[in-house]
């Protein structure tokens, strides 16, 4: 399956409410203002549904960055571009 | 377990300093830590040496959806997380124990942990039926919770029942108890009341002591399970809690179920019991308990207190959610046998040493 950057960032905006967020690669939770918890559930459950995968324990566990994120898209078949 | 001090420390500091997994007897049954690997069932999150989540579980066999057919479940107990790292390391740690079992159940989840398993799409019931029987009116009449009244709402659940019934007590040697669990029908949800589970959850408890009563044949008994607590605070009683309750649903299994709990309450009665109480979501079982007298407390309402270590007069109600795996069936409440005796519900209150002895 291919995606686009902008197909994750709608994700992003849909979680955090924000029209206008644009994600790049280092982007970590610090980036982003009410990035709590909560929204973070929201947000892997969300790319979960909208790319049709589930992430392991491990796997969220390594997601530090944006970056990290899309290679981990990547090994379950969905590749990402920037 | 090499890392006890750091466990103990993060359990007196985040829960309370004489919580009862505090004593390393207690931890050691809850968690099920073997001796010779000093491993738990935990998962635990760490920020370079500083434990900073847990989360502690319960393998079981259960039955979901059939009598013939045990499933591997787990009940999530003590799951926290220290609130500076509350940044998604909670429901990881919830995902680690998902990933590992198809059907994951808890009881008595904090409001932060309701969020996220009603967040992740659990079925949750606020409310896990109580039922009550009043053995002592004068006792119990010192016990009420508020606004509640001894003639309206206690009178009618004065037990005035007796029997010539007499239970078969089961210990750690008895090999004979078997059920044939096809005639068990209301427990196709919940965990298996097995000869092994009953070894655990009861024979090696490390603080309270249960008897497990039974009457008809060991293939397929009914049986009641208990002990008697000991109140302390503003007035000390004891009060029977009865923590299982099942049988078989044919007229002899119901017969026998009846005569059990009569027996079960004639006993507490003889030994000084305010009252007794039975939390159970089986709505045959409960039938069971009506039709011997026990009434259902109204949810709204708390009539008598649950906790007595030391005593609360107020409202205190028992949620219970579970996550499925997809292709599992999903039941309503009613159908399930989910008890206090589940999870970590009927845990010692603090450090054995500091409990009142019955």
């Amino acid at each position: 399956m291919q995606a686009t950057k902008q197909d994750v960032e709608q994700v992003f905006r849909m979680v955090f409410e924000h029209e206008d967020l644009e994600i790049f690669p280092q982007m970590t939770a610090n980036d982003v203002e009410n990035w709590d918890s909560f929204h973070h559930l929201n947000l892997i459950l969300a790319l979960e549904e909208r790319f049709d995968v589930r992430f392991s324990s491990e796997e969220i566990a390594g997601m530090e960055k944006v970056d990290d994120l899309f290679w981990i898209l990547g090994r379950h078949g969905v590749e990402v571009s920037w | 377990m090499r890392d006890w001090e750091v466990m103990r420390d993060f359990l007196s500091r985040n829960y309370r300093p004489d919580v009862a997994l505090c004593c390393r007897s207690v931890f050691e049954w809850q968690f099920m830590v073997q001796p010779d690997t000093g491993a738990a069932n935990m998962y635990c999150a760490w920020d370079g040496d500083r434990l900073i989540g847990i989360q502690g579980y319960i393998p079981v066999q259960i039955f979901w959806g059939a009598t013939d057919k045990p499933v591997s479940g787990a009940w999530t107990i003590n799951w926290y997380v220290e609130k500076d790292y509350r940044r998604g390391v909670g429901w990881l740690l919830m995902r680690k124990l998902q990933d590992a079992f198809p059907v994951v159940m808890g009881i008595e989840a904090s409001p932060d942990n309701q969020v996220i398993v009603n967040r992740l799409g659990w079925t949750f019931y606020p409310s896990l039926p109580r039922y009550l029987s009043v053995l002592d009116l004068e006792q119990a009449s010192q016990m009420l919770c508020p606004e509640v009244s001894v003639q309206a709402d206690l009178r009618p659940l004065l037990y005035a029942g007796e029997t010539l019934a007499r239970p078969h007590y089961l210990n750690e040697a008895s090999g004979d108890y078997n059920p044939d669990w096809r005639l068990y029908p209301p427990m196709s949800y919940g965990v298996i009341r097995s000869q092994s589970y009953f070894g655990w959850r009861y024979f090696a408890h490390p603080v309270f002591k249960y008897f497990i009563a039974t009457t008809g044949s060991l293939d397929r008994p009914a049986v009641c399970v208990y002990r008697i607590e000991q109140s302390s605070g503003d007035f000390r009683a004891k009060v029977g809690r009865i923590v299982d309750f099942f049988h078989p649903i044919d007229s002899e299994g119901s017969e026998n179920g009846k005569g059990l709990i009569h027996a079960v309450l004639n006993n507490l009665r003889e030994k000084g019991c305010a009252y007794a109480d039975c939390f159970c979501s089986s709505h045959t079982y409960a039938q069971t308990l009506l039709e011997a007298g026990w009434r259902m407390q109204p949810a709204s309402r708390q009539l008598l207190p649950v906790r007595l270590s030391p005593i609360e007069r107020k409202m205190f109600t028992y949620n219970i959610e579970w996550g499925v795996a997809k292709q599992l069936p999903v039941p309503i409440l009613e159908d399930t046998y989910f008890t206090k005796s589940d999870g970590d519900a009927d845990r010692a209150a603090m450090l054995p040493e500091l409990l009142e002895k019955s």
